[in-house]
């Protein structure tokens, strides 16, 4: 939604500019201030094929990809029902409100320490920060997007002699879609940032140690390699998510 | 074939009251207006009516029957329509055959006549958002024939229409229902609107809402709604409604002490 109306030409131009320009600001930046500092979209590249060829690339990817599926997977199949049920029940909501708010605002990061002395330096905390980064956004959406489903249409539903479990399927899910797809683009976007925290605090394994082990040895082309392979993973999530709702939803009308 | 019976119907909110006293019986196939400003609680009325809504006291009886919540043979038709967005004409129109428990194929299939009664043909894949406002409320109004109820509740079904649109709706709605006679309990606050559609007219006032006058209308059935807008008792008839309707001063809070116009 603009002000004009854009050509899907103008729009794909727009984009491919605007990456030309960023690109050749990493170049100058890198070409001129050294390769301590920022190194060349280039050797980025180079040094990420390196680290593929090497079997390096998979062998920190796995444990991050493990993490990620079981913590955001987690998040997602409780995070969806337990938003549903909050933005319908009114007592659940009220009850719910205030602590999912407290814990919305908490800075997830300063709580890592906490959860590794109380569940330890094993995979299992690492799944759980994961778990918690993903699952309030998907929560708090899907909760919103119930409680914003048009009254009107509910009580539509009703005057046909609906039931409860008849109402949920025809008006609540099919009106809440919307949110609760923008809540599974920001809680997955939102695991990636835990995964790598996960990995930074109890270390040893994964992405985020990869890019610790790099920055240690100061080799900051090794260390931006895992980084931009997570900027295009969480990319590639929001556009698929993006297409599935335009998928889900064709009622909302051209994009 | 259904008969209504409203009786000493109240419904407060709070400390407000709505409408006091209600009495009214609607008899099988007849089509009643309930016609009143804005205020007098005739929507809130017709909700008791169909179900969805508590009243504070009295009862509503469908062929002897309390009603206390929906009846599969009673049907709301909304004044903001009120499609699923989600889903095409078709399906829009078949969600009542849907709730009845047919299967998706079935309750197309017996919805296709419904949606050519009110001439959506070739529409039917269509979301909603693709129809102007006159084709959306054809589509809720197919959605309630469809069912084939008893009992037809409209909430001002054409206020939120234009004024041509609306008289449309109006000579199509005398056709439909003179091809098939239901039970009409019609909501309204235009004074024609209920004289070229109804046998009686109710006329309610504000403050609290309540029945001041129950109007028969004497044209015959089938009715022409051309003929019935241009014949000199209709003029008579609207003046008298008119006259009616303006006792009620302004329709403010200031009850107590009322002047006349």
């Amino acid at each position: 939604m603009t002000d004009r109306e854009l050509s899907a030409r103008a729009v794909v131009g727009l984009r491919v500019g605007f990456a030309l320009v960023v690109l050749g600001a990493w170049y100058l930046v890198a070409l001129t201030m050294g390769d301590l500092f920022l190194a060349p979209p280039h050797a980025v590249l180079a040094s990420l094929g390196r680290s593929v060829e090497s079997g390096e690339f998979l062998k920190y990817l796995g444990p991050t990809a493990y993490i990620l599926a079981i913590g955001a997977g987690l998040g997602v199949v409780t995070g969806v029902p337990a938003g549903l049920l909050i933005g319908r029940i009114r007592w659940l909501y009220f009850l719910t409100e205030a602590p999912i708010n407290i814990f919305y605002t908490t800075p997830l990061v300063a709580l890592i320490p906490f959860i590794l002395v109380i569940v330890g330096f094993n995979y299992q905390s690492k799944i759980l920060i994961v778990f918690l980064f993903t699952v309030l956004p998907v929560v708090i959406n899907t909760s919103s997007g119930v409680r914003t489903v048009d009254a009107d249409l509910v009580e539509l539903s009703r005057s046909f002699c609906a039931t409860e479990w008849t109402v949920w399927r025809d008006v609540i899910v099919p009106g809440s879609l919307p949110a609760i797809v923008t809540g599974l683009r920001l809680g997955l976007i939102h695991a990636l940032v835990g995964a790598v925290l996960a990995d930074f605090y109890a270390g040893a394994s994964g992405f985020g140690y990869l890019i610790i082990l790099y920055s240690n040895r100061f080799d900051i082309a090794g260390a931006l390699g895992p980084v931009l392979v997570l900027a295009a993973t969480g990319t590639a999530i929001a556009a698929l998510l993006k297409s599935a709702q335009r998928r889900l939803s064709p009622w909302q009308g051209a994009p | 074939m259904a008969h209504v019976d409203i009786k000493d119907l109240s419904k407060h909110f709070g400390t407000l009251t709505v409408f006091d006293g209600v009495d009214l019986h609607v008899d099988d196939n007849e089509f009643v207006s309930i016609l009143g400003p804005s205020g007098c609680g005739k929507t809130t009325l017709l909700r008791i009516v169909a179900g969805i809504v508590e009243a504070t006291a009295g009862a509503v009886l469908v062929d002897g029957e309390t009603i206390h919540k929906p009846r599969p043979d009673m049907t709301l038709v909304f004044q903001n329509f009120r499609l699923l967005p989600w889903r095409t004409v078709e399906d829009n129109v078949a969600y009542g055959l849907r709730l009845q428990g047919n299967s998706k194929a079935a309750a197309r299939e017996l919805a296709q006549p419904y949606v050519q009664l009110v001439g959506l043909e070739g529409r039917e894949k269509e979301y909603p958002y693709q129809l102007s406002g006159g084709m959306q409320q054809r589509v809720g109004l197919a959605r309630a024939l469809a069912i084939q109820p008893e009992i037809l509740l409209m909430d001002e079904p054409f206020g939120a229409l234009d004024a041509q649109t609306r008289e449309l709706m109006q000579d199509e709605l005398l056709k439909i229902w003179s091809a098939d006679r239901k039970t009409v309990l019609f909501v309204t606050h235009s004074i024609d609107e209920a004289i070229v559609l109804s046998d009686r007219v109710v006329m309610m006032q504000s403050n609290p809402g309540r029945i001041v006058d129950v109007i028969r209308v004497p044209f015959d059935r089938p009715r022409d709604a051309t003929a019935i807008r241009t014949d000199p008792r209709f003029a008579t008839l609207r003046a008298e409604m008119w006259a009616l309707l303006r006792q009620d001063p302004l329709a403010g809070d200031s009850a107590p002490g009322r002047t006349g116009d």
